[in-house]
């Protein structure tokens, strides 16, 4: 965890953050020793907006089978970063095209 | 939607149009919205996640599927228009501007027939088979009948095999290894034969019934065994039986087996009547095809290549109409039936040049095919057939079928017209002889 670009993993676009959108929060996925500090400097200056409230949340790893034997998945940590009013994160603003996969890759 | 023609020739025309930005992108909504309650995403339920989600993820795919329903609806809106009428075959649209973003700009290659206007249709004269069938083709006929009556007989009253002999025998190769493939047992072998390998001839000749022999023959070259091909191999050979053809006597009895008449002179009464409704037959295709050579010759036209080529291909799926769909559509077929295509292309231009020419002097010559034309193809048909003429009308029970006849019968009353028109001058009397003398 040596740079800002460590600290923040990927966002996390699923049904509910795009909700939490609504209220001007985004979600990412950052490393799981970052804090509320870090997270904020972070998102900062990676996206130039202005940082009300970090909430974070430790998920934990699912359990998995993998024939008879058990295994579990990573914790990873979620981060709910509330902007201020007017502010947004561009790259989940619309227009911004990905380049497209066809629809299987997605299943 | 504007479109304007940027270049025409005698028998295309290049569009360029242009859809405006709000169209393409009301259907570019349209595809997003399809996917949108189809599409899964990680994270959402189905049919759950946020239009600005899908637009992110598949706005460039559903922006290339509008452009490409845009073009195709617009094509099909633009060719109804009086300006390009006559239009029988559009080339693939390209997209020139507006792939990404904007208003989309395509252009296409609308195929017409050329204009054509036949001239020197009348008094052809046209190379046929003489009309009368010559004694000497009889005598071939006859003679092929014979042959097929032929028996073979023991030879008795020699032991040594001669010319024209079919003999039975067995042979050996000498040596070790693949040679010891090549052996049969009481083979028969006819000596005259032309498919006989280079040198078994010559050693069949002079062998004596019952004894051994040792001749040296040299293998074709496509011999089944690669190593072989071409090489010397030695026999030992062994004849154990002579035989020679027997063919019946030019009698009234002969006349009696084949089942042609009484006598030999009704025989070749018969075969002559054959041969001259087959000779008859023979000169009407003479006829038309000579007429269409010349017709082609002095009425040179430029054919939509885009339209000529796409019929070729349509003409070699047809004739591989037996083969699976699932087999047609793989890659290695769709080769197939490019190169087959090519091979095609001469003759579907041929006929379609000949069809351009014949449809015109249909009209100059105001030739047309009515109901009476029809009633007397299935009576022709019913009776060529031997079957009720019901069940050759049901044939043409759809629209298709009858415009299909239609066209056919309306060309051979033109050609018939033509050739009825024409002079007909006797060929040599066998053009395959001639042919192969020129080559």
């Amino acid at each position: 965890m040596n740079t800002i670009y460590d600290i923040i993993r990927r966002p996390v676009i699923t049904e509910k953050s795009s909700l939490l959108e609504g209220d001007n929060k985004f979600v990412f996925e950052v490393d799981l020793r970052a804090n509320k500090h870090q997270i904020r400097t972070a998102v900062e200056r990676i996206f130039g907006v202005d940082v009300l409230s970090v909430n974070t949340a430790v998920m934990q790893g699912k359990r998995k089978r993998f024939g008879r034997n058990f295994g579990k998945r990573s914790n990873w940590k979620k981060a709910v970063v509330t902007l201020a009013e007017g502010q947004t994160i561009s790259f989940f603003e619309e227009g911004l095209e990905e380049e497209a996969p066809s629809t299987s890759d997605e299943a | 939607m504007e479109f304007n023609i940027v270049s025409e020739d005698e028998v295309s025309r290049e569009v360029e149009v242009t859809v405006p930005e709000d169209a393409v992108n009301a259907e570019a909504e349209r595809v997003l919205l399809q996917l949108s309650k189809r599409v899964k995403i990680k994270g959402f339920r189905p049919g759950k996640v946020p239009m600005r989600e899908v637009r992110r993820r598949h706005g460039a795919s559903a922006r290339a599927d509008a452009v490409q329903r845009v073009v195709e609806r617009t094509l099909v809106e633009i060719l109804g228009d009086d300006a390009l009428e006559g239009t029988i075959h559009v080339q693939q649209p390209t997209v020139t501007e507006g792939a990404r973003g904007g208003a989309v700009r395509f252009r296409f290659v609308a195929e017409r027939y050329p204009e054509v206007s036949p001239t020197g249709y009348l008094q052809l004269e046209l190379e046929v088979p003489p009309a009368e069938v010559a004694d000497a083709e009889i005598d071939t006929e006859v003679e092929r009948m014979r042959g097929e009556l032929e028996r073979l007989v023991p030879v008795e009253d020699r032991d040594v095999v001669e010319d024209g002999d079919i003999v039975v025998a067995s042979y050996k190769a000498v040596g070790e290894g693949e040679v010891e493939q090549i052996f049969a047992d009481d083979q028969e072998i006819r000596v005259d034969s032309d498919d006989l390998p280079t040198g078994l001839r010559e050693g069949l000749l002079g062998a004596t019934r019952g004894e051994a022999k040792r001749v040296t023959i040299t293998l074709p070259t496509e011999f089944s065994v690669e190593t072989l091909a071409g090489q010397d191999v030695e026999l030992d050979l062994t004849v154990s039986e002579i035989k020679r053809r027997e063919l019946p006597e030019l009698d009234d009895a002969f006349a009696r087996e084949v089942g042609e008449g009484e006598t030999l002179l009704e025989l070749r009464q018969k075969v002559r009547a054959r041969l001259q409704e087959a000779r008859e037959e023979q000169r009407t295709s003479a006829a038309r095809t000579a007429l269409g050579e010349k017709l082609r010759e002095a009425n040179p036209v430029t054919l939509p290549d885009g339209f000529v080529r796409a019929q070729a291909a349509e003409e070699a799926r047809r004739s591989l109409g037996g083969i699976p769909e699932e087999k047609l559509r793989s890659p290695e077929f769709a080769q197939f039936i490019r190169s087959f295509a090519e091979q095609m292309e001469g003759r579907v231009r041929e006929s379609m040049h000949e069809a351009l020419l014949l449809r015109e002097i249909a009209k100059a010559e105001s030739i047309r095919v009515d109901d009476a034309d029809i009633d007397a193809w299935v009576t022709r048909v019913a009776a060529k057939n031997s079957v009720p003429e019901a069940r050759v009308r049901a044939s043409l029970a759809t629209d298709d079928a009858k415009e299909g006849l239609r066209g056919r019968l309306l060309f051979e009353k033109v050609q018939d017209h033509l050739i009825a028109q024409g002079k007909l001058v006797d060929a040599s009397p066998e053009p395959d002889a001639a042919e192969a003398e020129e080559d």
